[in-house]
């Protein structure tokens, strides 16, 4: 089931009315039952996978709680091979063939494993890396084991953000299940005003721009270098707008019911000064638990400079592989990391430059970080290597050709407008927190507010624009 | 708590009638702007639904619209003309607005039905029905063909076009304004002529598909063509030239002509005509450009007064 559906609509208002209606002690069995409701509208089968994994990460919980030394270790360890096994079989398994069979048929063998029909179950990768940051930290002593085996299933398959995320920490989330919540009517507003601005960001800006973004990617040939410029550019706003829309659009839902799940996006776009901000404001809830359970267990930065930027690209290659069975995103990951860590080294030169620009300088560092980003996140939409270098080559020859606005022309200065208003919303968000219009205290301003954003969403609100990019992970 | 329940439940429904207020006042004012523009898409296309009374009409996709030019169709048959075709539709669209030029006292001298050779294939395109429904919505709540037409093929979007008046005009707003503040109308009498050549390649083959066949819109082309026959209209059942190589005759392209056949309709297959199929004639690999629509049009006027069909 997808946000931006009327299903989801009416399954949210049922859910939650009964949540509230329930007594405690039977809402856990409601949350339970409502989230496979919601995971197996996409593909029932799978839920047995995500059965599998929870049954199998319940008891290594409790077990490496119970036990000591290595055979405490032997529990993390078969957790940890359960989950990524069934990611690597599922996600990974053609991927590897694929690169098998290129390398024997590079030395004239033929490769006798076979290629597998796999449909990739939805979210796969964040309900794992949610369920194996739960065993990690059990090990770790920083959690206690969850007895109740309802309440850790809920753990793994809440459905706010059970597909795409934010990737929750069990210190985080857990005991907020067994808490007893009551309805509190400005926290439910809070809520309902992060789910509207959720939907604001996906279906104004992110399905409005990827008209024109799909229009062009799946056409490349046919277009100008001025033309790709200008997709590229939009689908840095498009994938932030889809994915971050998602995450709001979850956060809310749980917020309404009373469960805070940590802030997965705090405004990256055309806002972050510096690779390392952006990264510590996009995608929070994945790129901490890189940091937790990979870069520190790499050794950090601990062991010299040297390797420390090592460890960096390594996550950064590691987390495009993560996004996606493609050298695409392997790509992606490593050049993000090569540029974090080439910022690292060039900071001291950076700051001399900063100094120079004066007050200009926030603004030009916000637009280079953008302008990399964004040239990056073509290996991100590409299909393919060659597409992606393809693109790239027309945008820096600047291939000739005319302008493509779109089609019809109109669809273009939509998408100019989606994207400006985002800007400017989320700059008075970042930069003037102390003007408050959607949570006015003056009734006619906020009533405004309201029926200008919801008055904007059935106008130009783009509600064919389907799935969320990041479902397909 | 009770309090609560009741405060959150008087604040929503507060905000609900004003939505509903904004939602009507805001849409009706859409409406009549939409519905009164004085050029573009919109306008052609009310003209077409409301009052086609020339004597030759021409239905079709946008290979219609930019291929048949209304001067020259008057200039040779002496006769008023429409180009009734949309861009982006297909035989589905051409038959909700056909009853408009067949009810009523006019009746028209000649029709010109121009096909795709995919024209009753299942959509390939994952959003073909986003497309249609896009196109047809705004007309579902003044017009009751349109109305039937979405309860058939989109029930979900009309219930959500009839709850929301601003629903159903949404993503027109830029058109709008655009077609009130412009000065230039490359619309004539319906044809837009699409000047100068995008194509850089030689013809491609053609990927005729094996999509199979969309029941419904092979329904909807047999309800056209029994329509205009039953009521003795002579119509012309055209496949404009595409810039293609030869290709293989599709599953659409057959069942096509077996409908056509049914009615004694010969379908005129231009498609790979070698005369056509040159680039300084087309703007891009379906559409003819100005040059090549003039030719065209020329052409299929002549065969027209050469078959006798309009002294019958």
């Amino acid at each position: 089931m997808v946000f931006n559906s009327l299903i989801f609509v009416a399954f949210f208002i049922i859910v939650t009315l009964l949540f509230f209606i329930l007594p405690h002690k039977y809402r856990w069995g409601l949350l339970l039952a409502a989230s496979c409701y919601f995971y197996m509208y996409f593909l029932p089968i799978y839920i047995l996978i995500l059965g599998f994994t929870i049954v199998v990460d319940y008891f290594a919980g409790i077990y490496i709680a119970k036990s000591q030394g290595r055979r405490r270790k032997m529990f993390l360890v078969f957790s940890l091979i359960a989950n990524i096994g069934v990611l690597a079989f599922f996600k990974y398994y053609n991927f590897l063939n694929f690169n098998i069979t290129e390398l024997l048929g590079g030395f004239g063998y033929q490769n006798p494993i076979p290629h597998l029909d796999i449909l990739l179950p939805v979210g796969l990768s964040f309900h794992t890396f949610q369920a194996m940051s739960y065993t990690i930290e059990v090990y770790r002593g920083h959690q206690k084991p969850e007895r109740h085996f309802g309440i850790y299933a809920l753990y793994v398959m809440f459905y706010p953000q059970l597909v795409a995320g934010p990737i929750e920490r069990p210190q985080n989330i857990l005991h907020q299940f067994h808490e007893e919540k009551h309805f509190d009517y400005d926290r439910v507003v809070k809520g309902l005003r992060i789910m509207l601005w959720g939907f604001i960001k996906k279906l104004i800006v992110a399905d409005r721009v990827a008209i024109y973004v799909d229009a062009v990617y799946n056409n490349a040939h046919y277009h100008s270098g001025i033309t790709m410029i200008m997709a590229t550019c939009f689908f840095g706003f498009q994938i932030y707008c889809d994915f971050s829309g998602y995450s709001d659009i979850a956060i809310g839902a749980a917020k309404v019911m009373g469960y805070d799940l940590m802030t997965n996006f705090r405004r990256p776009m055309m806002i972050s000064k510096s690779f390392q901000e952006l990264w510590q404001r996009w995608h929070i809830s994945l790129t901490t638990w890189f940091r937790d359970y990979l870069y520190f267990s790499l050794g950090g930065s601990k062991k010299g400079v040297v390797m420390s930027l090592l460890n960096l690209v390594i996550v950064f290659g590691v987390s495009g592989l993560w996004h996606g069975a493609n050298y695409t995103f392997i790509i992606w990951g490593l050049l993000n990391g090569i540029f974090i860590a080439g910022e690292r080294l060039l900071n001291p030169f950076l700051r001399k430059i900063h100094k120079l620009l004066g007050f200009t300088a926030n603004f030009f560092r916000a637009i280079g970080v953008y302008f990399f980003v964004t040239i990056s996140a073509t290996f991100f939409r590409a299909t393919s290597v060659e597409n992606a270098m393809y693109m790239i080559k027309a945008m820096f020859t600047l291939k000739p050709g005319g302008f493509y606005k779109g089609e019809p022309p109109t669809a273009f200065g939509y998408s100019i407008f989606a994207v400006a208003f985002l800007i400017v919303v989320e700059h008075i968000q970042e930069f003037y927190p102390n003007v408050k219009i959607i949570n006015s205290n003056n009734v006619a301003i906020r009533y405004t507010a309201y029926v200008f954003l919801i008055t904007m969403l059935l106008m130009i609100g783009v509600f064919s624009g389907g799935q969320f990019i990041y479902f397909q992970f | 708590m009770k309090a609560q329940y009741l405060r959150f439940a008087k604040k929503v429904l507060i905000l609900l009638i004003i939505m509903f207020v904004v939602d009507r006042g805001l849409g009706s004012i859409i409406e009549y702007y939409f519905e009164n523009e004085p050029m573009g898409d919109s306008a052609a296309f009310a003209h077409a639904i409301n009052d086609p009374e020339e004597d030759v009409l021409i239905y079709g996709s946008s290979r219609a619209v930019h291929t048949y030019d209304t001067r020259i169709i008057t200039d040779s048959l002496g006769l008023t003309s429409y180009n009734c075709g949309r861009n982006g539709s297909n035989i589905i669209y051409g038959a909700a607005i056909l009853p408009a030029a067949l009810e009523g006292t006019h009746r028209p001298k000649l029709i010109i039905l121009d096909i795709a050779a995919k024209e009753i294939a299942k959509r390939s395109e994952k959003d073909g029905d986003d497309v249609l429904a896009g196109m047809i919505l705004p007309y579902v709540l003044t017009n009751p063909r349109f109305e039937a037409l979405a309860k058939d093929l989109f029930p979900k979007e009309l219930y959500k076009a009839k709850v929301s008046k601003l629903y159903a005009y949404n993503s027109l707003l830029l058109s709008i304004i655009r077609n009130y503040s412009r000065s230039d109308n490359d619309n004539i009498n319906g044809y837009q002529p699409l000047p100068g050549s995008k194509l850089k390649n030689d013809p491609e083959a053609f990927t005729s598909g094996r999509d199979g066949i969309d029941e419904y819109a092979k329904e909807r082309l047999e309800f056209f063509v029994k329509s205009v026959t039953d009521k003795k209209i002579p119509l012309v059942v055209i496949l404009s030239p595409m810039y293609t190589l030869p290709f293989k005759e599709n599953e659409s392209l057959t069942v096509c002509r077996q409908i056509l056949a049914k009615y004694n309709i010969e379908l005129w297959d231009y498609s790979t005509d070698p005369r056509y199929v040159q680039r300084p004639l087309f703007y891009d690999m379906a559409h003819l450009n100005t040059k090549g629509s003039d030719m065209f049009t020329r052409e299929i006027m002549s065969r027209i007064k050469q078959s006798g069909m309009l002294n019958k």
